[in-house]
């Protein structure tokens, strides 16, 4: 099968705690490794507040896996997702956009640029949590752009909200 | 009875730095409501490509709880 470039997302237990993250990182890997694919990079977004309970649960440790793949090894894993009791939810997405897998290969950092994370654990998290807030000067103006594109798009909303009975589809 | 309304520009067309991903809610949760609906591009102007995208990875960020599949009030 050939291989391609994943996006994994998963969502643990926020219970467990580093150990238990570090061993779920690990048991991951060795997956992978027995299918012949590759972890090209693993993130730790930190522990999230969920949009929705899952399964009791209104908080979950987010882990990103960026890794290549067939499509073989992305079932045994989902397979084992659904095992693993730690595991909340997941998503496998492809990446569509055109690149070299041998260099993606080559560039490889697995499971360790998890805890390399630890060191610069700044710019990691500002890059995730607030992108619009985290370049200097020009950046700033597009915060208030977005921000007054909402307002805008608030009162658009509300107008045709009250139109939307009259004339529907001018 | 003169209507006349300004034609919306697209947004994403216009800020080509502005990127749609499902990883970051942010620019996604502009085009939900509060009730966590996706906004109709009639509403907010956006053009039909980057409307497709944005419809692509809201749903992508609601499987992974990153933002809601809809808001009620508990």
């Amino acid at each position: 099968m050939t291989k391609k470039h994943y996006e994994m997302t998963t969502i643990l237990k926020p219970e467990g705690g580093p150990d238990a993250t570090r061993q779920f990182a690990e048991r991951v890997d060795g997956i992978v490794n027995e299918f012949g694919g590759k972890i090209l990079s693993l993130q730790s977004w930190g522990e999230k507040k969920l949009a929705y309970e899952i399964k009791k649960n209104l908080k979950g440790h987010y882990l990103f896996f960026n890794l290549v793949a067939d499509g073989d090894l992305i079932k045994e894993l989902e397979r084992n997702f659904n095992i693993w009791e730690n595991v909340l939810k997941f998503m496998s997405i492809r990446v569509d956009e055109k690149e070299d897998l041998d260099q993606l290969m080559s560039e490889a950092r697995g499971i360790a640029s998890l805890f390399e994370r630890n060191e610069k654990k700044e710019p990691v998290e500002e890059k995730i949590e607030k992108p619009a807030e985290k370049e200097e000067e020009p950046e700033k103006q597009g915060v208030d752009d977005v921000r007054k594109y909402n307002e805008e798009l608030q009162k658009t909303l509300r107008v045709e909200d009250d139109k939307e009975e009259e004339d529907v589809e001018l | 009875m003169a209507f006349y309304r300004r034609r919306k520009m697209c947004r994403f067309c216009i800020n080509s730095e502005q990127t749609i991903d499902y990883k970051r809610p942010e620019t996604l949760m502009n085009h939900i409501t509060e009730r966590g609906k996706i906004i109709p591009r009639r509403i907010s102007g956006v053009c039909a490509k980057h409307q497709r995208e944005l419809s692509r990875e809201i749903k992508r960020a609601r499987t992974i709880a990153l933002l809601p599949f809809t808001v009620t009030g508990k």
